[in-house]
């Protein structure tokens, strides 16, 4: 088992050294240059534009920054913000808790909803419920979340009062953050916990426990939801990466602290440490999840496990 | 003196309704649009972070309603015949928020910061222009030297990028750690930052300098002062009206007539010192190196029309070069000319170009085509700006191709020269920012920032420019800008469209007044219920 992973994190490291590499092209072939988006409010001397050049080792070649920033990157010295000054590393070290918190809780709001749907909707299939079911869960899907959000907001803070519209620091601030985040991907965990119900509900054991007078109820909270959710669980923690990315326009309607607000408000500022770094720390959190997800699928069937000791 | 009335452009919707209780020592937030990063003065460009910084700092200068220099933590100055001595006389009764003494070597302190080029200042470095060094020969005395006469030097000390920081904190602590923990002598000190969401200040019980045009003396009447980042309009703008913030900035004109009539909240307009928002018409290739085409060109747009429909009143239009609340404003400008696209259609005419079968006019085999350059995303609505424009000048024979860009592949088309009209404002306290924007040294190029966009080149306007920054004597320099504007309209070197104005609504919150940049001060602010 020990080595198995060690042979999956191995094979993550050229991933993400591409991912480094493709980043700092993209980011430097665009057109566009970070000085002037940084002197961009006042008349710029030429000694001005040559020291801050210097500072911020912008007059050195491509392939020495690039080799500055992967030396660093090992170090976990992923360098200074143009615009603050800030080591990138103790920036991210501070809005990652926020951006975590939020995709994890959307993550528990889309499992749960996601379950409780679609295993009502499997066992009332092609029912009224069913059909409502099936219909909310592409709602929810094909909601943008900006608008869910706002929607929420006015409902429940303007209007109720029930929950803050902005902030941060309180567990309250997080509720409906989560709640937009979480229904977006909701949708898909419905579908997929109603079809593998249906699925597990066609199997013999299932009527061989009806046969041996197993009320309905007992059936179906004991036996064939544990055995249907399972596959649910792979895809809700694969959904992480994506919850995260969506962190990025939730934090924005909710004027909550994150990593995506950080990306978006870098991007704009052609504040390229920030951006590498922030990308960066996504990608290795991506490669993680999937190896994780490998790892855990081994760990619970012997045959994938014996199948992936082979290759 | 035509400053003064302009400041609050549109104020107080609901009028007498309100019969609000002051609350002594109260709380407030105040709502800001755009994420802040840092608050050294020295180091951060950002007009937001103005804002905050501008309560946490005390200047050495003030400028009044009428743009007048007056004390604040300098008493006094002198200023030697050369122009380049200037000797400043200061309080001695001082103190930065972390009980250090503000004296003269405090602000030699902070005026060699800036300069050093490990601060890498931005913006601070440019206000204080040729800065040589700095003397302080006792606690309430400081030299300064320049070395070239700099008259927007006093001017530009008002500014809140001239805030004076407290030596001991900035020589003990990191930059990095610094921009985030910053100690001034101003009516707010400094508590926390927790990005993306809000600033808190807290009052400075020590205050006892704030300048002339306070309304009162001590210290400030608000005892927590919060700045909460809200990007949303939407959302900023509930919060404000349910209460759970006291003032909110930016609003959006679309909302604007449904607050002015809201009786419980008040709407404040302030218009933005500096170079309003202007087209900038480029002079270094055809068709707009001919001044009579850029004439015909501005005689065809309806400016007027445009900036009422787009702004619904809350934005004033612009004429010059310089925005009404500037040092040195003409206000023979207003009205220097007017809209009339028969008499640029008889213009182009007599200028050679005529028009052709497909109602494009023609010259020497050249169409009369043109590129608007504008930003992306669409900043107070320039791209509608672009729009009205573009149909303007399409109906008097130009071929008008408008093209949107993000900030930096646009910065790069600028340097390039790839346009004939593109725009740009600059918020600034002296009208020295002409300087660098007809000025051919400035001009853009390849590999070159720079912000004469219209590629003005002209001996004598630059002349005249160079004499705006070395006459001291203020009635002299106002005259010199006189000149410098009647000059860049009879021209028609770049167009003016709107005056940036600050907006904001205060719901629960009183006594806000302004800088001569238009930063809000909160130090007189109560909470009212």
């Amino acid at each position: 088992m020990g080595y198995l992973i060690a042979k999956r994190v191995l094979a993550g490291l050229p991933t993400l050294l591409g991912v480094t590499i493709i980043l700092f092209l993209t980011l430097r072939l665009l057109p566009g240059d970070p000085l002037a988006v940084i002197l961009a409010g006042a008349p710029p001397t030429p000694e001005m534009v040559a020291n801050i050049q210097q500072q911020f080792g912008l007059n050195k070649s491509i392939p020495a920054q690039y080799w500055d920033f992967l030396t660093g990157a090992v170090t976990l010295d992923l360098g200074s913000s143009y615009s603050t000054r800030q080591p990138v590393t103790s920036m991210i070290a501070q809005q990652i808790g926020p951006t975590l918190l939020l995709a994890l809780a959307a993550a528990g709001v889309s499992a749960v909803v996601g379950i409780l749907l679609g295993s009502v909707a499997a066992i009332r299939r092609n029912g009224v419920i069913d059909a409502f079911v099936r219909v909310t869960s592409l709602v929810f899907t094909s909601m943008p979340s900006f608008w869910v959000g706002l929607l929420l907001i006015m409902f429940f803070s303007f209007k109720l009062g029930w929950f803050p519209a902005t902030g941060s620091g309180s567990p309250q601030t997080l509720v409906l953050p989560a709640i937009t985040l979480g229904l977006s991907a909701a949708g898909t965990v419905t579908r997929l916990v109603r079809n593998s119900v249906i699925e597990v509900l066609g199997e013999n054991f299932v009527v061989a426990l009806h046969a041996k007078g197993l009320r309905s109820r007992v059936v179906v909270m004991k036996h064939v939801l544990r055995n249907a959710v399972i596959p649910t669980v792979t895809i809700v923690g694969l959904q992480l990466g994506a919850l995260l990315a969506g962190a990025v326009i939730v934090e924005s309607v909710f004027s909550r602290q994150g990593l995506g607000q950080m990306l978006v408000q870098a991007i704009g500022g052609k504040d390229y440490p920030v951006v590498q770094g922030v990308v960066l720390v996504i990608a290795s959190i991506y490669i993680l999840i999937n190896i994780v997800v490998d790892v855990s699928y081994a760990y619970i069937d012997p045959r994938v496990r014996s199948a992936l000791a082979k290759t | 003196m035509a400053t003064g009335s302009l400041a609050l452009a549109g104020c107080g919707g609901g009028g007498g309704a309100k019969a609000a209780t002051t609350v002594k020592d109260g709380d407030a937030i105040f709502a800001i649009d755009t994420p802040v990063q840092g608050f050294d003065p020295n180091v951060r460009p950002a007009a937001q972070e103005a804002r905050i910084m501008r309560q946490i700092f005390d200047s050495l200068v003030y400028l009044d309603e009428s743009r007048v220099v007056k004390p604040w933590l300098a008493t006094a100055w002198k200023i030697n015949d050369d122009g380049l001595t200037y000797t400043f006389t200061l309080r001695s009764d001082v103190k930065f928020h972390d009980g250090t003494t503000f004296n003269g070597k405090a602000v030699c302190f902070n005026l060699d910061r800036i300069k050093s080029p490990a601060t890498a200042s931005v913006y601070a470095i440019g206000l204080i222009g040729p800065y040589q060094s700095c003397e302080a020969p006792d606690d309430t005395t400081a030299v300064v030297k320049l070395a070239t006469p700099y008259a927007p030097f006093l001017n530009n000390l008002s500014s809140p990028f001239l805030g004076i920081n407290s030596p001991t904190a900035a020589a003990a602590a990191k930059p990095e750690d610094y921009i985030l923990r910053p100690v001034g002598s101003g009516p707010f000190r400094f508590v926390s930052f927790t990005p993306n969401d809000r600033v808190v200040l807290q009052r400075f019980d020590g205050y006892n300098w704030a300048p002339g045009n306070a309304k009162h003396s001590g210290p400030a009447l608000l005892k927590t002062l919060t700045f909460q980042i809200i990007p949303d309009a939407t959302v900023r703008m509930g919060s404000l009206r349910t209460g759970s913030v006291q003032g909110a900035g930016n609003v959006p004109e679309t909302e604007v007539a449904a607050v002015k009539q809201d009786s419980r909240l008040t709407f404040i307009a302030q218009q933005q010192s500096g170079s309003p928002f202007q087209l900038q018409l480029n002079a270094s290739k055809a068709p707009f190196n001919d001044p009579a085409v850029r004439r015909a060109a501005r005689q065809a747009m309806d400016i007027g029309s445009a900036v009422k429909a787009l702004y619904f009143g809350v934005y004033q239009r612009a004429w010059g070069p310089l925005s009404p609340t500037t040092f040195g404003y003409d206000k023979a400008v207003e009205n220097s000319f007017t809209f009339d696209p028969a008499a640029a259609q008889t213009a182009l005419d007599a200028a050679g170009w005529v028009k052709g079968p497909d109602g494009i006019r023609m010259k020497d085999g050249q169409r009369l085509s043109i590129r608007y350059l504008e930003g992306a995303p669409n900043r107070e609505k320039r791209q509608d700006i672009a729009k009205f424009i573009e149909s303007n000048l399409k109906a008097v024979g130009f071929a008008v191709d408008v093209a949107f860009a993000q900030a930096a592949p646009l910065q790069t088309e600028i340097q390039q020269g790839n346009y004939d009209i593109v725009g740009l404002s600059l918020v600034a306290v002296d009208p020295n920012a002409l300087y660098s924007i007809y000025n051919p040294q400035f001009a853009p190029t390849p590999k070159k920032l720079g912000f004469d966009l219209s590629h003005t080149d002209d001996a004598n306007l630059t002349a005249e420019l160079a004499q705006g920054q070395r006459t001291i004597d203020p009635a002299g320099r106002a005259k010199v800008y006189a000149s410098v504007q009647q000059d860049i309209i009879q021209n028609a070197r770049t167009v003016g469209i709107y005056v940036p104005t600050y907006t904001l609504v205060l719901n629960g919150m009183d006594g806000l007044r302004f800088d001569a940049e238009g930063y809000p001060i909160f130090y007189d602010a109560t909470r009212t219920r």
